[in-house]
């Protein structure tokens, strides 16, 4: 395979200017050999004329810069990175937004710590850039940096999203299975996709800022928060609590009952999350005193003891 | 028509530095207005070479050149020698852009300045929005207006060059667009950042540098006392004894500007009180 990166960017009509800005950020990228493949989603028959305009302006920068079109009514962000997916051809994968922005040596530093080691996927630390709109002018107010963490730690994705879309990327040679977004999800597709990956492969962590992730408060991110009009918040709010349940039971299905004792506020979250990985046991035990006082707390003593009672007499009947 | 003529101080520039700058101007939706290219070589024309290559490889053979070698002046010195040549050689043209020779502008990065200019007369000095990492100091997002302008990718008409008698030679690096900022308010000019044009500036490569920081102290400690603010003068001071371990001899060695006027400095309005970024910041 080649040491091509492959970058898909999922886009709509109306949002060229990010997506100019987003190209130009890729443009400037120290690390040569990469593939864009832009994909639009259309909600009506109006194809966007300024992308031949962008095409002129930035092909040259890249091995191969392609627009890939399709229509859908609803919401189908996971659809447009499952047709890049189909059409990319790179060994490495990385997922863009149109309105992300990439420091000029993101995928130099993550494919040159993917060649010194033998993980499957890296991703780098990330700035939270919040924009205001004042006069129709969207201008900076605040960077911060609220996804780091200082190493990765299974259970801390487990419980938090904190690797957005574009900090990572994936070397294809060391996957055996087959990459897609779970198209059930307009929301949360990235997550979802990442804990697939992660339960398999586990991440490099890459301690150093290398891309930007923009908010803007007049609401048009998808994120939960970014936006301070109440009617927004409301709307948001109720389309996000759809998708955490949906997530929740992919997170059942894929991990097992345990998860959610683990995203209780319980025992285990009072123990740092290296600890509980490094020591299985300790886990266990956790878990167990953790269902416990929940069982308590829910059926009351009489309960507790009956079950404890019989969950030994049917240990020591296995036993003999 | 508009007419731009872009100078570009070189100093130690990788070759790939230099290409994708030279690459980034000849793809510029403006091409036409750009008539021509100068360059300074602050490194004894060790660059001359890469330099011309690029400028052939992009297609820029074709406009007006200029190719200056000195030994390393600085950079206000070196935008300096580039205009006097350019006056010397009765090369006229609408306006002057400084660029560094790390920077790689926005295909349209030079149409959003130019359309900026002429919709204000072609009267103040106009600063290309630094990318991906912005400044932090303020602009009014409606008017772009902005206490001083980054030399990083500066559009400065040639009457107020003139006027302005460009940068000042005290400053060898950092703090000399602050300074002519300044003077140009002074002046009665305003100072622009455009949004829409955008100039990528590789920032990681310069903050991380301890010498650049001494150099950004030295320059700052020269401004304080050109503005006469005795108070930020003391801190700049402090700060470049204690940090880097300078003596108070040579402290006494440095070649301080002439201090300006109080009606300039009250027209000029300078701001010590935001620390390095001499004006109040977005965040």
């Amino acid at each position: 395979m080649n040491d091509t990166v492959s970058v898909i960017i999922r886009t709509m009509p109306g949002r060229e200017n990010y997506l100019n800005t987003c190209l130009f950020s890729l443009s400037c990228q120290v690390y040569r050999p990469i593939e864009v493949i832009v994909v639009s989603q259309t909600r009506n028959e109006n194809r966007s004329i300024i992308f031949d305009q962008l095409y002129e302006m930035y092909h040259y920068n890249f091995q191969k810069l392609t627009l890939i079109e399709y229509h859908d009514k609803e919401d189908a962000r996971s659809k447009s990175l499952n047709l890049g997916l189909n059409k990319s051809l790179g060994r490495y994968i990385g997922f863009l937004d149109d309105d992300d922005v990439l420091y000029f040596n993101h995928y130099h530093e993550l494919v040159n710590v993917l060649i010194k080691n033998n993980n499957a996927w890296a991703y780098s630390d990330i700035v939270v850039a919040r924009f205001d709109k004042k006069y129709d002018k969207e201008y900076l107010i605040s960077r911060s940096l609220p996804f780091k963490r200082k190493r990765y730690s299974f259970i801390d994705h487990l419980r938090d999203n904190y690797i957005p879309i574009n900090a990572f990327i994936i070397d294809r040679q060391r996957i055996s299975e087959p990459l897609y977004f779970n198209e059930a999800f307009n929301k949360l597709e990235d997550y979802e996709f990442l804990l697939r990956l992660a339960i398999k492969y586990k991440p490099l962590y890459l301690s150093k800022v290398t891309c930007e992730y923009r908010i803007r408060m007049d609401g048009s991110n998808t994120v939960e928060d970014g936006t301070t009009d109440p009617v927004l918040l409301e709307i948001k709010n109720k389309s996000w609590e759809k998708a955490k349940l949906l997530l929740d039971r992919y997170k059942r299905e894929l991990i097992g009952w345990w998860f959610e004792e683990l995203l209780d506020d319980g025992a285990l979250k009072r123990f740092p999350s290296g600890i509980i990985e490094r020591f299985p046991l300790l886990r266990r035990y956790l878990i167990l005193i953790n269902r416990g006082i929940n069982e308590i707390k829910h059926n009351g003593w009489k309960m507790f003891f009956n079950k404890v009672k019989g969950f030994l007499i049917m240990r020591g009947g296995m036993h003999r | 028509m508009a007419q731009i003529i872009i100078g570009i101080v070189v100093y130690k520039n990788t070759d790939y530095e230099i290409n994708r700058c030279f690459d980034s101007i000849a793809r510029q939706t403006a091409k036409e207005k750009i008539t021509g290219v100068a360059i300074l070589d602050n490194d004894n024309g060790s660059a001359r070479d890469k330099v011309f290559s690029a400028l052939e490889c992009y297609g820029l053979i074709e406009k007006k050149l200029f190719y200056l070698s000195t030994n390393n002046c600085g950079f206000g010195t070196g935008h300096n020698k580039i205009f006097r040549n350019l006056e010397s050689g009765n090369i006229i043209s609408s306006a002057y852009l400084c660029l560094n020779s790390d920077a790689i502008l926005h295909p349209d990065c030079i149409n959003q300045l130019i359309i900026f200019a002429e919709n204000h007369q072609w009267q103040g000095l106009f600063e290309a929005q630094q990318f991906p990492v912005q400044h932090p100091k303020k602009y009014d997002p409606l008017t772009g207006i902005t206490q001083w302008c980054s030399g990083c990718c500066l559009l400065i008409p040639q009457s107020i060059h003139r006027k302005l008698d460009g940068f000042d030679e005290s400053f060898f690096l950092y703090c000399e667009d602050v300074d002519i900022s300044w003077r140009a308010r002074a002046l009665g000019y305003l100072c622009y950042t455009i949004p829409s044009a955008l100039v990528h500036h590789d920032f990681m490569n310069s903050d991380d540098d301890k010498s650049n920081n001494c150099q950004i102290w030295l320059s700052a400690y020269k401004l304080a006392h050109k503005w006469r603010s005795n108070k930020f003068k003391k801190r700049a001071y402090k700060y470049l004894i204690k940090t880097y371990d300078l003596s108070f001899k040579d402290m006494e060695m440095i070649s301080l500007p002439p201090q300006i006027d109080l009606e300039t400095i009250l027209k000029g309005s300078p701001d010590f009180y935001h620390g390095l970024h001499f004006s109040p910041t977005f965040w």
